[in-house]
C-alpha cells in the first residue's frame, strides 16, 4: 500500500491515503458531505464529480459547513 | 464571469425594486433627511438619487435578533423608508449580550414591539411595521411579496428554506447572513441569476437554535455587512455578493470569498434559472 500524502484545508495541513474519495475524505475529516461546500483547487466542484474524485498530493480544499444561526 | 459587477446591480435596482404591486410611492426627500443623511449623500457613488431609492425601498428583515435586529438598526439609521420587523417570542435575558435595540426592563415581553420603538426614536422618519410572528408557509407569501429586499437573519432552517423558496417564487433578492460560535457567512441571493440557499446548501442539519455560543460584536460584524448588502442592492452603489459566499472566521479575523455552486437541478430555483438562461446569454452558469 502506498504512503499518506499531504494536502491543504482551509489552510491547514491534513494527510490522506491513497484513493480516498472526496466524499469519503470529508467523512474523515467527522464532516457529513451533504451539510458542506466545497472549493476544490479554486474551482466550484459540482456534487456530481465529488463521487468520482480522488483526493491527490498538494489539493487545496475550502471547506463551508452549513450554519443557521442570527 | 461567474461574478455579476455593479452594472447588474444597476439593473437589479430598476428591475426587481419597483415598488410592490406597482404602487408609485415616490415621496422627495426633506429638508430634515437631506441633512441627516449629508455625509452618506456624500459618498462618491451615492448622492440624492441612492437616498431617494432607500426611502423608496421596503426590507423584510426576518429574525429580530442579534443579528436582523443589527442589520435593522443599520437601514433604518441610513433611511430606508420601510422596515418589516418579523420575529415571534419574548426577549429573554440572554438575548441581552447582542440584541441591542433591547433594553432590561423589557425581559418577557415580544421583542419586536421594542425593536420598532427603539428605531422610530433614532429615526422617525423611517416606517416600520412590527409583527409577532415567525416565518411560515401560511405568513411567508404575503410578507414576500410586500418587499422590494429581504435579509434572511432566522435562527433556524425551517425559516430559512421557506423564506428562500418564496424570494425564488416572487424573484425577491434576499442577503443570506448566517452565523455559529466564531464564524459565519453571508451571501446574496437574486433568484434565477445566482445560487439560492438550496443550491449552496441542498439539505439542513438538526439545529439548535440555542446551542452556540455568541458574542454580540460577532452578530454584530455580520448585521453590519449584511445591512450594507441591502444598501447596494437597492441602491447599485459598490458590488454586492452576487454569486459569492463570503466566510468569516471572527476568531482570527480571516475573512476568504468563494464561488458557491449554482445547480440547475436546484429543486426550488433550478427551473426559473433556466427560464432566465434561456432569455439572457450572459446568465451566470
Amino acid at each position: 500500500m502506498s504512503e499518506a500524502f499531504t494536502l491543504q484545508v482551509n489552510g491547514e495541513e491534513r494527510t490522506c491515503s491513497p484513493h480516498t474519495s472526496l466524499p469519503t475524505f470529508l467523512e474523515q475529516l467527522g464532516l457529513n458531505p451533504r451539510l458542506v461546500a466545497v472549493e476544490y483547487n479554486g474551482e466550484i466542484l459540482h456534487r456530481q464529480f465529488w463521487e468520482e474524485t480522488e483526493i491527490k498530493a498538494g489539493d487545496r480544499l475550502e471547506i463551508v459547513t452549513i450554519v443557521g444561526g442570527g | 464571469m461567474d461574478t455579476p459587477q455593479s452594472s447588474h446591480s444597476k439593473s437589479i435596482s430598476s428591475s426587481h425594486l419597483s415598488s410592490p404591486n406597482g404602487e408609485l410611492n415616490v415621496q422627495p426627500l426633506t429638508p430634515t433627511e437631506l441633512e441627516r443623511y449629508r455625509r452618506q449623500i456624500m459618498l462618491p457613488g451615492f448622492g440624492e438619487e441612492s437616498q431617494q431609492q432607500l426611502k423608496d425601498a421596503t426590507v423584510l428583515v426576518t429574525g429580530v435578533g442579534g443579528l436582523g435586529a443589527t442589520a435593522a438598526l443599520y437601514l433604518a439609521v441610513a433611511g430606508v423608508g420601510r422596515l418589516i420587523l418579523l420575529r415571534g417570542g419574548e426577549l429573554r435575558l440572554d438575548d441581552m449580550n447582542r440584541q441591542i435595540l433591547m433594553t432590561h426592563d423589557w425581559v418577557g415581553k415580544p421583542r419586536v414591539f421594542k425593536a420598532r420603538a427603539t428605531l422610530e426614536a433614532i429615526n422617525p422618519d423611517v416606517k416600520i411595521d412590527a409583527i409577532c410572528e415567525y416565518v411560515t408557509a401560511e405568513n411567508v407569501d404575503s410578507l414576500v411579496q410586500s418587499a422590494d429586499v429581504v435579509l434572511d437573519c432566522a435562527h433556524n432552517f425551517t425559516e430559512r428554506d421557506l423564506l428562500n423558496a418564496a424570494c425564488v417564487r416572487w424573484g425577491k433578492p434576499m442577503v443570506e447572513a448566517a452565523m455559529n460560535d466564531m464564524e459565519a457567512y453571508l451571501t446574496t441571493i437574486v433568484p434565477g441569476l445566482t445560487p439560492c440557499l438550496s443550491c449552496i446548501f441542498p439539505e439542513k442539519p438538526n439545529w439548535d437554535k440555542r446551542g452556540f455560543g455568541v458574542l454580540g460584536a460577532v452578530s454584530g460584524t455580520l448585521a453590519c455587512l449584511t445591512a450594507l448588502e441591502a444598501i447596494k442592492l437597492i441602491t447599485g452603489l459598490g458590488t454586492p455578493l452576487l454569486s459569492q459566499l463570503l466566510t468569516m472566521n471572527l476568531s482570527h479575523a480571516e475573512f476568504a470569498k468563494h464561488h458557491p455552486y449554482h445547480d440547475p437541478e436546484c429543486p426550488v430555483c433550478g427551473e426559473k434559472t433556466r427560464r432566465m438562461a434561456g432569455t439572457k446569454q450572459d446568465c451566470p452558469a
